[in-house]
Parts: C-alpha cells; sequence; structure tokens
C-alpha cells in the first residue's frame, strides 16, 4: 500500500465512517474525532477528507433528510464500500504485524 | 426568541460561503456549519461558539470546495441521453404492434419480402449483365468493325481488311485481325501414354500478335510480343493448359505440340491466366496469323479476297486518344471506294465494345443478353416493390383509427410531429428490414429453383456491391412506406382525435386507398393480360398446322462449322466451297444403312428440315425472260422423298422424279403467286430463274409450310435436288408403339452406324419438334418470366386486400351487427363487403386495357403470324382479377356477415 493512498487524517476519518455508519456526515464526524482525540476538528477538514475518500472509492455518499438547525439543509451521508473496508483492514494488519513483533520488554519501557 | 430554537449564526460567512462555496456543494456545507454551530451554541454558549465559527469558515477556504463544477449540458447530466431512449421506445412500439397485428405484420413482411427478393435477384442479373468486357484497359477506346452490305449489317470483314486498314488509315493505336475457328483437338501422348483427343473445340481464334496489345493478359510464360510472331504457334489459357496437359507448370507448357483437325501441328508458345471478369471474348486459345498462309487453313479463311465475307473473319482495334469514331467512320467512305470502286455496295462501320453484350452477334461463342428484356425485368421488379409498398399504406393508413388516440397522448406529452414521424419510420424500418432478412434468405434456393431462366454466371454473395444495394433498398422503401402514414398520422390534431373525433379526417384517406388499390390491380391487370396474350400466341406458334409432319423426325448431324455463314459482295461467281465428293458419297452408304434399321420408317438427305434457322437464297429469282420485278427465294434442298417424307400437300404439277440429274424444281404457293400466277397450275412447266446460271423448269406446286420461326415471314419457297448440299440426315421413325427404351436402342445402333462411316466426327441428334420449340427458346422465357411476375403481383395485391378486408370487416363488425337485426340477409351483407372491391377491379381493368393492349401489340409486332388481340382476353383477364379478388375477401366478408349479431352488438 502506497503512503499516498491514505493518508492519516484520512485513515482516521474512514474509520470514523465505519463507527458512525449509516448516520456519518461531516459535523456527526468531527464531533466524534474531537471527542476522541481532545483537539479542534473542524467540519471543513473532515469534509474534505470525505470528498478525496470518495473520489478514491472508499466510500459513497447520499443526500439525507434535512434538520431544522441545518436551516433545512440536507446532510451528506457517507458509507463505507467494499474497497474501502478492505483497505481499512490491510492497513491494520500491516500495523497489527508490526506490534506483534516488538518485543514486549520494549513496551514495557515506554509506559 | 424561541428557546428551544438556537439562535442563528452571524449573517456575514453565510454570505461569504455563499459567494465562494460552489454551487452544488452549498447546500450541505452550510447545513454543517449551521449544524456544528448550534451544536456548539449548546455546549459551550453562544459567545464561545461565535468565537470558534470562523475558524470553522475558513477551514471551507479550499479549492475543492470553491471549485466550480464544470458546465454540463443538461442531457448530459443524466445517464442515458434522451434521444435513444425515446429510439429505443421507438423500436419497442413497432415490435410490440407488430407482434399484436401478425395478419398485417406477415401481409407486409411477405409482400415486401417477395419484392426485394425481386429487385435483389434483378439487380444480381442485372449487374452481371452489365459487368461484361468492362474491364478491359482503355475499353473505351476498344471498337469491333462492322461490314454493311446492300444494307444489312454483319460483324466480320473481307479477309484483307485489316492489313489495308492499318496500312491505308490513320487514328488507330491499334488493329487486330482474327478468325473464330472450331476444331477437333488431339494431344499427342509421350513414349507409351496415349494421346487425348477434344472432339469440338470451339472457342478458338486465329490472331493478329496486336490483339493482345488490346485485350491485355497475364502472361504466365511466354510474352505477348513474341509468343504469336511465328507460324504454327499457339497461346492457351491456364484453364485449357490444365484440361490438355495436366497440372503442368505454365514454363514446361511451352513446346508441347498439340494438332488441330488432327493435321495443323501447332507449339504451345505461351499460357496466359484466365480473365477474372466477365468478356464475350472468351477464346482460351489463340493460334497464329501467321499459320494461316502456312496450312490448309488457307482454303477456309482467304485473307486475299476482298469479294468474300467470312463470318468468321473480324477485326478488333483500339482508337488512338482523343480520335473519334466518327473520323474513322468517315475514313471508311474512301477506303471503300478504293476497294470496291466508285459505287460500292460495301462500307464499315465501328462498333463500341462495350455494349457489345446486349449484340448477339459479337464476341465469341459466348450467351449475348438483350437490353429490352433486362429493361423490363427492372421495371417488373420496380413495380413488384412499389406494389408491396403500398400494401404498407395502405394497411397503416386503414388502422389509423386505432393509432390516433396513442398519437394524441403522444402528442400531448411533448411528442412533436417530427417524433410521431420517426415513429412510423421506426415501425417500416422494422418490418422492412425483416423482408431484407427474408429475402436474403430465400434468394439462394429460389435462383436455384429458377436456375434455366437465370444467367450461369450469376451467384448471390454478400459483398460490398450487394451489401450497398441491400442497404440502398432499405433505406428507400422504408422511406416509400413511411412517408405517408408518417406525414398524414403526424398531423392530427391532438385534441380531435382525444376526443375520439376521427372519422372526420378519414374520408380523404379512403379516397387515397381506394386510388392504390386500383394502381395495385392496374398493374397485375396489365401482367395477367400480358401472360395471357403470349401464353395464346406461342400456344398459336407451337400448334399451328405448320404444312408439314413433324412427329417422330431425327435430325443428325454434327456441329456447325464455318463455311455454313458466308455471304457474297457484289459480283462474285464463284460457287460455295462444296463438300468433297467422298463425304457426300459417304452420306449415301450411310443413309442406306440406317434406313436398313428396324424401327426406321424411312431416311432422307436434306440440307436443312423444312423450318430451320438455316437460310439460302437468292435475291433474283423470277421467270426465265421475265421484265417483271425480280423476287427473294428461298432454297430447300432434298430429293423425290423430300415432300412425302414431311407430308407436305402438292397441289399442282407432279413431285420431282427419281435420278440424280433431274434438273427440275417445286415452288410453293406462295412463290407461285409472286410469279404472277392467280392460278397456280399455269405455273407448271415454266422456267425459273434460281440463281444467275441456272434454269429450271417448275415441275409441281406444293401447299405453303411455315420456313421460319413465327417471328419472321416465309419466302417463296423452291424445293431442288443437289446432293452435294443435302449434307443432313434426316429419320423418320415407326413411333406407333415403340417404347422409350427400344427409342434408345435404335438411337445407338443409328449411332454405331455414324461412328462407322464417320469415326472422326461426333455424333448429335435432335427431335425436330424438340428443335422447332428452340427457335422460340427466348419467347419461352419471356413467357415464364411474365408468369412468374404476374403470380408475384396478383399475390401481392391480393395479400393487401385481405389485409384490408380483415381490418374493415372488424371495424365494421357493429354496422354488420346492425343491418342484420334490422333485417339484412347474410348474402346482402356478403355483396355489400364485396361490391367496392369489384368496382375498384372494374376501373382498374378500363385502365390497363389500353395499356396492356399497346405494350402487347408491340410485342406481337414481333411476329410475322400472329394471333388477334381479342376482347374475350381482356374479359378473362378482368374476371380472374374480380374471382380472385373476391375469393380473397368473400371469406372474410362472410365470416363477418355469419357473426350473431348479438355478440358485436353487446361488446358495448
Amino acid at each position: 500500500m502506497r503512503r499516498s493512498d491514505l493518508g492519516e487524517f484520512e485513515e482516521v476519518v474512514l474509520l470514523a465512517v465505519a463507527v458512525l455508519s449509516p448516520r456519518a456526515y461531516s459535523v456527526v464526524i468531527a464531533e466524534e474525532l474531537e471527542r476522541e482525540t481532545g483537539q479542534t476538528v473542524s467540519t471543513g477538514a473532515v469534509h474534505a477528507a470525505l470528498q478525496r475518500l470518495e473520489q478514491k472509492g472508499y466510500l459513497r455518499s447520499e443526500l439525507g433528510e434535512a434538520t431544522p438547525e441545518r436551516g433545512g439543509r440536507r446532510k451528506r451521508l457517507f458509507t463505507v464500500t467494499a474497497l474501502g473496508g478492505r483497505v481499512l483492514s490491510e492497513v491494520r494488519s500491516v500495523r497489527n504485524r508490526l506490534w506483534d513483533r516488538i518485543i514486549p520488554q520494549t513496551i514495557l519501557k515506554w509506559s | 426568541m424561541n428557546p428551544n430554537q438556537p439562535p442563528p449564526p452571524p449573517k456575514w460567512p453565510d454570505r461569504l460561503l455563499n459567494r465562494l462555496i460552489a454551487p452544488h456543494l452549498r447546500e450541505e456545507v452550510l447545513g454543517d456549519i449551521h449544524e456544528r454551530y448550534a451544536l456548539r451554541v449548546q455546549r459551550l454558549g453562544e459567545r464561545a461558539a461565535r468565537r470558534t465559527y470562523w475558524r470553522e469558515v475558513l477551514a471551507y477556504m479550499r479549492p475543492q470546495f470553491i471549485k466550480r463544477k464544470p458546465n454540463v449540458p443538461a442531457y448530459r447530466a443524466y445517464p442515458k441521453p434522451t434521444n435513444t431512449d425515446m429510439l429505443r421506445n421507438y423500436v419497442k412500439i413497432a415490435v410490440r404492434k407488430l407482434a399484436r397485428n401478425k395478419v398485417y405484420s406477415f401481409i407486409n413482411v411477405v409482400g415486401l419480402a417477395l419484392g426485394i427478393g425481386t429487385c435483389l435477384g434483378i439487380y444480381l442479373i442485372t449487374r452481371y449483365e452489365f459487368s461484361f468486357d468492362t474491364f478491359h484497359a482503355d475499353a473505351d477506346r476498344i471498337y469491333c468493325v462492322d461490314a454493311v452490305v446492300f444494307g444489312g449489317r454483319w460483324n466480320c470483314v473481307p479477309g484483307p481488311m485489316p492489313a489495308a486498314m492499318r496500312r491505308e488509315m490513320t487514328g488507330f493505336e491499334t488493329v487486330a485481325g482474327f478468325q473464330t475457328y472450331g476444331a477437333s483437338v488431339t494431344i499427342p501422348g509421350d513414349q507409351n501414354g496415349k494421346s487425348k483427343r477434344f472432339n469440338y473445340e470451339g472457342s478458338i481464334a486465329i490472331v493478329e500478335p496486336q490483339y493482345f496489345d488490346i485485350f491485355r493478359y497475364q502472361w504466365l510464360s511466354g510474352n505477348a510480343a513474341t509468343s504469336l510472331s511465328q507460324p504454327n504457334a499457339v497461346v492457351l489459357t491456364a484453364e485449357r493448359a490444365r484440361k490438355y496437359f495436366g497440372d503442368l507448370d505454365p514454363h514446361r507448357v511451352i513446346g508441347r505440340t498439340l494438332y488441330y483437325q488432327d493435321s495443323l501441328m501447332v507449339t504451345v508458345t505461351g499460357v496466359v491466366a484466365d480473365w477474372q471478369g466477365n468478356s464475350d471474348f472468351n477464346f482460351s486459345q489463340w493460334i497464329s496469323y501467321a499459320t494461316i498462309p502456312a496450312s490448309f487453313l488457307k482454303r477456309e479463311f482467304t485473307l486475299e479476297s476482298w469479294d468474300k465475307l467470312n463470318r468468321s473473319s473480324q477485326v478488333i482495334i483500339k482508337l488512338a486518344k482523343e480520335v473519334k469514331p466518327a473520323q474513322i467512320d468517315a475514313q471508311f467512305i474512301a477506303f471503300a471506294k478504293r476497294h470496291y470502286g466508285p459505287k460500292p455496295d460495301f462500307s464499315a462501320q465501328l462498333k463500341p465494345l462495350l455494349g457489345s453484350h446486349f449484340h448477339p452477334e459479337y464476341g465469341g461463342s459466348g450467351r449475348k443478353a438483350s437490353l429490352p428484356v433486362l429493361y423490363t425485368l427492372m421495371a417488373a421488379a420496380g413495380f413488384i416493390l412499389i406494389l408491396a409498398v403500398i400494401n404498407f399504406v395502405n394497411l397503416s393508413t386503414a388502422q389509423a383509427m386505432q393509432r390516433a388516440r396513442e398519437i394524441g397522448v403522444r402528442k400531448v406529452l411533448g411528442g412533436n410531429q417530427s417524433g410521431i414521424a420517426g415513429q412510423f419510420f421506426t415501425e417500416s424500418l422494422v418490418l422492412t428490414l425483416a423482408a431484407v432478412g427474408l429475402a436474403v434468405l430465400m434468394i439462394r434456393p429460389v435462383m436455384n429453383g429458377f436456375a434455366d431462366l437465370i444467367p450461369g454466371g450469376v451467384h448471390f454473395r454478400v459483398d460490398r456491391a450487394t451489401g450497398l444495394f441491400l442497404l440502398l433498398a432499405t433505406a428507400v422503401t422504408t422511406l416509400l412506406a413511411g412517408f405517408y402514414p408518417a406525414k398524414v398520422l403526424g398531423s392530427y390534431q391532438p385534441i380531435l382525435t382525444l376526443k375520439g373525433i376521427t372519422a372526420a379526417t378519414g374520408s380523404g384517406k379512403g379516397t387515397l386507398r381506394r386510388g392504390l388499390i386500383i394502381f395495385q390491380f392496374t398493374i397485375s391487370l396489365v401482367f395477367i393480360i400480358a401472360s395471357l396474350v403470349i401464353g395464346s400466341q406461342l400456344r398459336y406458334v407451337l400448334q399451328a398446322d405448320l404444312g408439314f409432319k413433324t412427329d417422330a423426325i431425327i435430325t443428325l448431324g454434327g456441329p456447325p462449322d464455318n463455311s455454313m455463314h458466308h455471304a457474297a459482295i457484289g459480283s462474285d461467281k464463284t460457287k460455295p466451297r462444296l463438300p468433297p465428293i467422298d463425304e457426300t458419297g459417304k452420306l449415301a452408304v450411310l443413309t442406306e444403312k440406317i434406313r436398313q434399321l428396324a424401327g426406321v420408317e424411312q431416311v432422307i438427305r436434306q440440307w436443312k428440315s423444312p423450318m430451320d434457322q438455316k437460310h439460302s437464297g437468292f435475291g433474283g429469282g423470277g421467270l426465265k425472260n421475265s421484265t417483271e420485278k425480280p423476287i427473294d427465294l428461298s432454297f430447300h434442298f432434298g430429293n423425290q422423298d423430300y415432300v412425302p417424307f414431311y407430308e407436305m400437300k402438292l397441289v399442282a404439277g407432279r413431285n420431282l422424279l427419281p435420278g440424280d440429274s433431274a434438273r427440275e424444281v417445286l415452288i410453293s404457293e406462295t412463290c407461285a403467286h409472286a410469279l404472277g400466277f392467280t392460278d397456280v397450275n399455269q405455273a407448271i412447266g415454266r422456267e425459273l430463274v434460281a440463281s444467275p446460271v441456272e434454269v429450271y423448269p417448275i415441275a409441281g406446286v406444293v401447299a405453303d409450310f411455315y420456313e421460319n420461326s413465327f417471328h419472321q415471314a416465309s419466302w417463296p419457297i423452291v424445293i431442288r435436288h443437289n446432293p452435294t448440299r443435302e449434307t443432313v440426315i434426316a429419320v423418320k421413325i415407326a413411333a406407333k408403339g415403340m417404347a422409350a427404351g427400344e427409342l434408345q436402342t435404335l438411337l445407338g445402333k443409328i449411332e454405331d452406324e455414324w461412328k462407322r462411316v464417320f469415326p472422326e466426327k461426333p455424333f448429335a441428334y435432335s427431335f425436330l419438334e424438340d428443335s422447332i420449340a428452340s427457335l422460340y427458346a427466348d419467347d419461352l422465357r419471356t413467357e415464364r418470366l411474365t408468369n412468374m411476375a404476374m403470380v408475384i403481383t396478383v399475390l401481392i395485391s391480393c395479400l393487401g386486400l385481405l389485409g384490408l378486408a380483415v381490418f374493415s370487416t372488424e371495424r365494421r363488425a357493429r354496422e354488420i351487427g346492425i343491418r342484420k337485426v334490422l333485417g339484412a340477409t347474410v348474402s346482402g351483407i356478403v355483396v355489400m363487403l364485396c361490391q367496392e372491391i369489384v368496382g375498384l377491379i372494374l376501373i382498374a381493368l378500363l385502365i390497363a386495357s389500353p395499356l396492356a393492349w399497346y405494350f402487347m401489340d408491340g410485342w406481337l409486332q414481333g411476329f410475322a403470324y400472329r394471333t388477334t388481340l381479342s376482347g374475350w382476353l381482356f374479359v378473362a383477364a378482368g374476371s380472374a382479377a374480380i374471382g380472385l379478388a373476391l375469393l380473397t375477401v368473400s371469406f372474410q366478408a362472410v365470416k363477418a356477415a355469419l357473426v350473431n349479431p348479438v355478440k358485436s352488438l353487446r361488446s358495448e
């Protein structure tokens, strides 16, 4: 897997979509990431990442319902495609393999 | 402010975003930041939310949100363009309509397939016939030379003419003289092999070397310049070389020898590839011209005599560039004066090679085509196609009422006139394609079925030209068939049709439909009348009393040889070349031998049968010392047995006396009248001038008999005994009670006798009745073609009628029901449904009769003896057409009339 294919932020966003599916859209993702990381995450950044992921074919989207706090505007709901799911699990297995090869003492030293 | 309702976010970022964000993203982006703001207000309070708001807005300041979507046309915005959607809809509706109205589709497809199939077949024939001799280099500059002698045109020239033309005239690029020749060919065997013999090889030409400058061949070995420069050299086509020498390499055929007529030894000096194109100059072997003076051929082909015109002697020329044929014809006038004195009976004319396929007197032994017949065929094909198209037009307009509502709905939903037109064109296209498919499938078996009517070289292959033709036929048929329905139905007013008012527009179409039916039946009737006339003329011709008996008579003889065809120019008084005396003796021996066979009733020797294509005439006939205008005489040769053999009737005087030295003649009644005798008895004993040097007393007068095919009038006939001319044996068989097997044995015995006397000559025989019928081969062909055209036109017209009858009885079901309820009888209703068609056919008969009379009178003019065009023929044709039409319609009519009115009325 080429590095350029999935940036770190993109990976997190993709994971968040998987977590929040089927009600994943930029606002809830941004809120979720803020909660998880403790850093401010703007919807613009999330939205931009979502668009890139959709272009790459890892996500697909459709327009959802409107709510009053949105001023009657519809939201764009995202779901992970099969390709996106495969990419996610591949990234995860690379990580897992590497994690598994770390000698337990090393991990102990860190903590 | 509503406490549940969060305070609205600041206005200015909205305005900014509305400007900057691409339109297709605005909704979700603005929705997102407003929702986020609302959440922040809930969580952190309005102040904090407002503070972070500008960061949210700034996060959207990225090119991917700002960049506009490229401007896409509306129709691209959908995955499928709408116009193919409409086309698919047209096809779907067309297929549904055709599947629903099976009768209607069947009639149209069969009719159109017949029409297109006929067109296809005739296109193939036409293309074949017009392809002849078009492939030569500079074909437009190649000409044949005709001699015009006493006003008659011959495709031959006097022997010395090619050389003289080359010497004395200008404007030619090439002049090539050639002689057509027929002979047996013998291939001597090698040391131990047997020699091969080919009895009669036509397609031999004796040519000057220049011949190959005009007709370019691909030389497999040898070359055009030198191969034919020496005597006793021959060039073969590859096909002929294989036939003679087996599968030898062309280079190894060079130097082999072969014999013509067992005595002319020639050496092969060249082999050329066969032509791929069609040509009438389909010679397969060329002997060098220099061979003529060096061999016995010089007796047969007189290259020095200006006074003889031999049918075999021809010349073909290629004009120099930019020379007009008229310039050459002008030179021929001076040319003729130089060689034939100041007032020549001879002149010459050029005739172009292109188109010579349509002049039966040209070229080698090839088959020729008749241009009028081709044009007639093309016209017939066109008419047949038009009839089929009319069926489509009639049936679709008849259906118009059922479809008016559909068209109204289409128009209301936005279909415009061209869209509706597209719909109908699609329907006619689907039908036409089905018909073309059917025609293509059927063409090969049908062409095999009519193989004897179609020239052998015509085959159906799918090549580019045929494909183009089919495409063109499809396009023309589709447009013709679709045009009228598309125009009429496309112009319907939706308001009227949806209200159900269609009757108002219906009356006009009825007139057109009637007109088209009249047209169809006019064409059909013309063909019916033509068939009847041709049939009755041929019956008249073949069953007429010919004035002599033809039963059980066999004529023996081999193929004709060149000496049969010659004519003398000017005052040449040399006698025609006679067969050698020993041949006459042999014939006498053979005659006696055959006479003794069991089953033979009588045998005579003659020059020709009473009715034959051969002709020998003299234009200066008359009584001795008479000052009357000379008359044309036609000679028949035979002895005292000739008249009784053919059971001709003597009306005055007596038969010829037996004996070889009898110098007297019999004449026909016509001849006696032409000589000025009203009472034929007075002619007996008078002296007849039968040639410039011959005068004979008249011994008797025979009743007239026909000596030519009925195309030509018989001449005044003279029957004379001249043993040297009587080279054909005629055998009368005691045919009564003879089975086919016995006949075969007898013929076998005759052949054995023939082989014993003429071992070198092939044996051939023909029944007199067959050879007389063969004089009318062209007419019999015309008859079959006309009959075919008649069957097809009548079939298509009746199919159309059937379709209309089905529709009109369906439409009038309620009317018929009401009539029956009010007391109409079944027969009354059938008459009501049929009377219109009878009226239409009567009108068609009125139009067709003068047309057919005009054409058929022209055709009959080609016969010297013909039947009269009687009125009953037209009556018969009319009643046949009416009968067929009624047969077609009445079935539907009776069915409609028998329906219980309750059924048709209750459906309301």
